[in-house]
């Protein structure tokens, strides 16, 4: 049996070598909510949080479900206010259980969830993008079309809420595979810009900061789990078509082999962030939607017409 | 006495396996004989999460959860 590092008295339930620690349940829960204190006191929020609204991206999964959970715990200390945001974006058999989940959560903590719905506000759900995307008629994978068009519904209805703040539920491993990804891509830009909160930008662009910034996702399960949030579980059936999705798992046999290298690669990155001083790009606001964008069509607005125009292929293919 | 123990390991969602392995393996040796990466999971005995140093015990029923769930 292995003792809790921590207390010296429980059974541990987890360890985690990169930081040498094995933890029983109690000091594994305290651990998490010292690891977010963190996060936010690192990307300077502790002291200005009072009277601000968050809004949590959620999606009933076990990040942002764990992220809504402590920021709830901490609402009171900081004394800021909570709102929930969720993205149905229409994949069946996946979204319906997460969403009832996620719904049963916010009604515990009495926090309000607002549920945004892709085909109403885009007119296509994933499924039907997945669809396009193995038939050729675009060129996104549905991975990136649902981060695209989910961020940036989020940021639209944290901007309608007044939300101060839009808090998202990455963790350490999305962190350093958003990293990794970026290296190979050879984009240091995007090295550079991937951080615990967004830069400061224009009054109207809405900061992001990510409070489990320093938690494995291994840590957030077990988080999940203890906390007595685990709902049934169900995988994203696009997640691997993904690039994201083979880098984790080449990032994961990293660190069996050698423990410590998801550490040692978020340092690394910040190191780098520290020492690469790029210059901002400029700001404008999108011909189309409005919202702040560094061209003159958002992303976004880009992908909406190329899949509008694809849409109109596949009917016109039918007759 | 037996060197066996006897155990079934879930691979959740659904997958069930009813294993022998030799007694005084560790959850982390039962991983590694099942091609898991340790890193990849966590391993419950009657829905509490185990070390990976935990011996795994003649009778047991775990749980493997697979801590990935998004995209």
């Amino acid at each position: 049996m292995v003792l809790c590092t921590s207390c010296g008295k429980r059974k541990a339930v987890i360890v985690v070598k990169s930081r040498g620690e094995a933890l029983c349940k109690e000091c594994f829960l305290r651990k998490f909510k010292d690891l977010v204190i963190k996060a936010l006191t690192d990307a300077r929020l502790t002291g200005g949080l009072g009277s601000k609204l968050v809004a949590v991206a959620t999606s009933g999964g076990k990040d942002s479900s764990n992220a809504l959970y402590v920021l709830n715990e901490l609402k009171q200390t900081y004394g800021f206010d909570l709102i929930a945001i969720m993205v149905n974006e229409g994949i069946k058999g996946y979204r319906e259980l997460k969403a009832k989940a996620l719904r049963k959560l916010c009604k515990k903590l009495n926090v309000e969830l607002i549920e945004v719905n892709l085909r109403k506000e885009v007119g296509v759900d994933i499924d039907e993008v997945a669809l396009l995307y193995e038939r050729g008629l675009i060129p996104f994978k549905p991975c990136t079309v649902c981060g695209v068009l989910r961020r940036y519904l989020v940021s639209l209805y944290a901007k309608e809420l007044g939300a101060n703040y839009v808090a998202t539920g990455h963790n350490l491993d999305d962190e350093i595979q958003t990293f990794v990804m970026n290296l190979i891509r050879g984009d240091l830009r995007a090295i550079a810009r991937e951080g615990i909160i967004t830069s400061p930008g224009p009054e109207d662009v809405i900061p992001r900061f990510k409070p489990l910034y320093y938690i494995t996702e291994r840590e957030s399960m077990a988080y999940f789990i203890l906390r007595g949030l685990m709902t049934p579980h169900v995988e994203c059936p696009y997640a691997k078509l993904s690039m994201r999705y083979k880098i984790r798992s080449l990032i994961n046999y990293a660190e069996y082999r050698y423990p410590g290298s998801k550490y040692r690669l978020l340092k690394l990155k910040e190191e780098i962030k520290a020492k690469v001083e790029m210059p901002r790009t400029a700001l404008r606001k999108c011909t189309i939607c409005g919202m702040p964008s560094s061209r003159h069509i958002c992303r976004a607005c880009e992908m909406k017409e190329e899949i509008s125009k694809a849409l109109r292929e596949l009917k016109l293919s039918k007759f | 006495m037996s060197n066996i123990s006897k155990v079934k390991v879930e691979i959740v969602p659904g997958k069930l396996l009813e294993l022998k392995i030799p007694k005084g393996y560790s959850v982390w040796d039962l991983l590694l004989e099942l091609k898991i990466n340790p890193e990849e999971v966590i391993v419950l005995r009657e829905g509490i999460p185990v070390t990976e140093e935990e011996e795994v015990r003649d009778g047991d029923y775990l749980q493997v959860i697979r801590v990935a769930s998004g995209g």
